[in-house]
């Protein structure tokens, strides 16, 4: 079997660290999506599903959108519930010989979303983690876009109950 | 694009909740939300980093220690953990945490948030006829976030709470005060969200200037506050920084009209550095310095037709005629010689092509340094700007509920632990709103912890009880969150928690009978409820057989009415208009009605709550009005009329009050039998799927 071409080889060492995430792979002015993660933009986001040689004999099934176009289209995605990796060119390709390094700068995902297109300026938006032990939970709150955060624990009776109450109040509608 | 049907919008949990697979799925069920199963060494119980790196708060003290929050510190690493690994950065606005009591605040399950539409509507999840709707007169977008908070947690301290009431009350009696504080919020933009992305790094000049335009209409704010009288102002006041400093340093380093990018120039404003006033002049001003210089050195040097010129080899120069070259200072580096003369430069004239040549380039770099510089160091400032749009945002919703109560003409409820519910002349705050001014109709309520315990509310259907009972629980909520309300009078001992038991359920789409979920909302409020809550019960046991429903609510009513078992402020509609039975029965059951005016076989809902029973449901009345046909309408009524004659109701009013306590009598043998069974089932041990296989036997025995 031939050997994927080295941009192929980054690029999966990059999405093997983010496999619950779509990976938005900067090459140039594009950004640039592969193999499944290509499958489900093409399909979500209404984009013309293509192929890049990789080293390999069939090409790998990809899509890609302009840069300047990203807070639209990643903001489509997180909609639709899903995570987006954003991977940036970590050097200027004019001053580097060979590959350019590239890793993910930022995670977008429903609850860490700060641009402002995304958000409803008369709420907030909430993340949330909950760490049960026995029959305890441990609370935390944040609203990344306002630094908002807040923490409490439900250690009394029907705790279940008390915990869906809690994710209630901080509903963002 | 917005994210409003997320909410929260993420959840983040340890490996042991994802695994509870019954706990998640209801979850799911619940809230359209995204939840990362996300791994358990990212849950550390590190204390240090904690206490080192934020400010931790329990609600006006700070954390010193942090061994009795080891749940709280898990959760918060876990976060902090998944922030960090999403951003990839330092998040510097994220740095005080706020831990909270649950107690702190009055309880509210999902149905009661559903079922009261404080922020959204049930149907159509909009605003409007929410409670919000009402509420919200807000100016800034922080204010509009604070209410939906305040909201959604309305306080159980009556010390809290009356603080807000007095401020509400300064602002409401003084109009001018209020109008002027509301035109200063007004231009104010939402300063959390500018600090916020001024700690990704990612303002630009426009957003500075917002910050800045912001900052500027905190002096009159604290101004305008300054002589109020009322404590929590006062301290608003006392705590409200003008960041001034701040102000003054975006005021002095970034123009007017600054452009979207940063990295174009044009962002500085003239006068800030020396440095970018030169470079902006060099690229503009370029040959008037150089004349400026020119005529400077034919003064000083004396030579007449000393000239500067500019070649593409040289660069500058400053050329000498032959006959003028003894008066050359010795400053003078000589670059090239020509036949009639010689070309030289100075140390100044090459500083000054440097300038000239590359200042535009040279501007935009520099500019671009000097912006990120500002930008820093306002980003230094943080925890200030966001302690100042805390108090903004604070005087914004004390604003809004002075104009509300102002408007709507709410009244200052006197708030206590008197345990008491005291309305005179109540009325809904929505629906008087929805409705024409002044036709609704309003209504007494008096509940407290012993004689009015319990109120039984009968009467047709559609004349207004379930407005009624939402009336009392929105007035009692508005009272806690700090806000006047819809009455001439009321007095509100604090409550705990609010349960409502109201219509139907949004669950119906999800699979579960009406009847499941009725008893399930059933079974939580008389797990849950104290002596310090408020229940409204709308027509439960109306998805199942008259005699089950009866049944039902009537043991609901014994438990509720038990002091030693619950004991709650509870108003209770129906229309079994048996149960009025339990007024002579129970101690703390009163019995009201709905006031209805006959006009022949006509009748009119007056939509008044009146003390005493009624005995009749006026269900053929209302079938009427719903355009039944005349027939239908009269055969009914001598159906009624029959059985009537002929039931074991009739014979239950003849009879009932002769008969000794505790021995349950309203129907036959075989219904006493089912009764009693009922009556032993422990509804505080029972759960949803026992309490439907004991209906399922109850119903087979009726068979």
């Amino acid at each position: 079997m031939a050997e994927f071409s080295p941009m192929m080889q980054q690029y999966f060492n990059v999405k093997e660290q983010h496999k619950d995430a779509i990976l938005f792979f900067r090459i140039g002015d594009f950004y640039e999506m592969f193999f499944e993660d290509a499958k489900t933009a093409s399909r979500e986001l209404e984009i013309t599903l293509t192929g890049k040689e990789c080293g390999q004999e069939e090409r790998a099934p990809m899509c890609g959108i302009p840069f300047h176009a990203v807070d639209n289209y990643v903001s489509k995605l997180i909609e639709k519930g899903y995570k987006v990796a954003i991977c940036e060119q970590l050097e200027d390709p004019k001053l580097t010989k060979g590959m350019v390094k590239r890793d993910v700068i930022r995670i977008v995902t429903p609850g860490t979303v700060i641009e402002s297109n995304m958000l409803d300026e008369k709420k907030n938006n909430y993340i949330m983690s909950v760490f049960k032990r026995g029959v305890y939970f441990g609370i935390a709150i944040c609203d990344i876009s306002t630094g908002d955060f807040y923490s409490t624990k439900i250690v009394e009776n029907n705790n279940f109950a008390t915990l869906l109450d809690e994710i209630a109040k901080f509903r963002t509608s | 694009m917005k994210l409003q049907n997320f909410g929260p919008a993420e959840l983040i949990v340890n490996s042991f909740l994802y695994s509870s697979e019954e706990e998640i799925n209801e979850i799911r069920k619940k809230f359209k939300v995204y939840i990362n199963n996300f791994d358990d060494g990212n849950f550390k119980d590190d204390k240090d980093t904690l206490l080192q790196n934020y400010n931790l708060l329990y609600d006006d003290k700070t954390i010193k220690n942090l061994d009795n929050y080891e749940l709280e510190t898990v959760a918060i690493n876990g976060l902090l953990a998944y922030l960090n690994q999403t951003q990839k950065m330092k998040l510097d606005h994220i740095n005080h945490i706020k831990f909270y009591n649950l107690q702190k605040y009055m309880a509210l399950d999902i149905a009661a948030r559903r079922n009261l539409e404080l922020l959204e509507r049930q149907h159509d999840k909009g605003k409007r006829g929410t409670l919000l709707w009402v509420l919200d007169k807000t100016s800034t977008s922080m204010g509009g976030r604070m209410i939906r908070k305040w909201i959604s947690e309305p306080l159980v301290d009556v010390t809290e709470i009356n603080n807000r009431l007095e401020a509400v009350g300064e602002l409401k009696d003084n109009s001018i005060l209020r109008g002027e504080l509301q035109e200063n919020l007004k231009r104010v933009y939402d300063i959390e969200r500018l600090v916020g992305k001024l700690a990704y790094g990612n303002s630009n000049g426009r957003e500075m200037n917002a910050l800045k335009n912001s900052l500027m209409q905190i002096p009159n704010i604290k101004n305008l506050i300054s002589t109020s009288n009322s404590e929590l102002l006062k301290q608003l006041e006392k705590n409200l920084d003008a960041c001034e400093d701040i102000a003054k340093l975006i005021e002095s380093s970034i123009v007017e009209d600054p452009p979207i990018t940063v990295k174009e120039g044009g962002v500085i404003k003239t006068g800030y550095n020396s440095e970018v006033d030169e470079y902006r002049k060099a690229s503009t001003e370029g040959k008037t310095w150089l004349l400026e210089l020119e005529q400077r050195e034919k003064e000083t040097t004396g030579i007449k037709n000393l000239k500067v010129g500019f070649n593409k080899v040289f660069g500058y120069y400053i050329e000498v005629t032959k006959s003028n070259l003894s008066l050359v200072p010795s400053t003078y580096i000589r670059k090239q010689t020509l036949t009639n003369g010689e070309r030289y430069i100075t140390e100044e004239l090459n500083e000054l092509e440097s300038k000239i040549l590359g200042a535009e380039e040279k501007l935009i770099n520099l500019e671009y340094e000097l912006f990120i510089e500002i930008r820093n160091t306002v980003a230094q400032n943080i925890k200030r700007l966001q302690a100042t749009a805390n108090i903004v945002a604070t005087l914004d919703v004390l604003a809004s509920l002075a104009i509300v109560a102002e408007d709507m003409n709410y009244v200052c409820p006197i708030v206590d632990n008197s345990g008491e519910i005291d309305i005179k002349e109540g009325r809904h705050p929505v629906i008087e709103k929805m409705i024409d001014s002044g036709t609704f109709v309003s209504n007494d309520t008096y509940l407290n912890k012993e004689e009015d315990r319990l109120s039984i509310i009968t009467g047709p259907n559609m004349a207004g009880k379930s407005t009624y009972m939402r009336q009392v629980a929105l007035i009692t909520l508005m009272a806690q969150i700090g806000s006047f309300v819809p009455a001439s009078y009321a007095k509100i001992g604090v409550v705990d928690k609010i349960f409502t038991r109201v219509g139907a359920s949004d669950d119906l789409s999800m699979g579960q009978s009406t009847f499941m979920v009725e008893m399930m909302e059933v079974a939580t409020i008389l797990k849950e409820a104290t002596s310090n809550s408020l229940i409204i019960l709308d027509e439960i046991g109306r998805g199942t057989s008259t005699y089950d429903g009866l049944s039902i609510a009537w043991a609901v009513v014994e438990h509720i009415t038990d002091k030693t078992k619950c004991g709650a402020k509870t108003l209770f509609a129906t229309h079994y208009h048996e149960l009025t039975e339990l007024e002579s029965k129970i101690e703390g059951v009163k019995n009201y009605s709905i006031a209805v005016k006959e006009k022949g076989e006509d009748i009119i809902f007056l939509r008044k709550i009146i003390p005493g029973g009624t005995d009749e449901s006026y269900g053929i009345h209302v079938a009427k009005l719903a355009g039944v046909p005349q027939a239908v309408v009269k055969r009914s009524n001598e159906i009624l009329r029959t059985l009537e004659r002929k039931s074991m109701l009739g014979q239950k009013k003849a009879e009932n009050k002769k008969q000794p306590e505790g021995q349950l009598d309203f129907y036959n043998y075989k219904l006493a039998e089912i009764a009693h069974e009922i009556d032993k089932i422990n509804l505080n041990e029972i759960t949803p799927i026992d309490a439907l296989t004991t209906l399922m036997k109850i119903k087979e025995k009726m068979q």
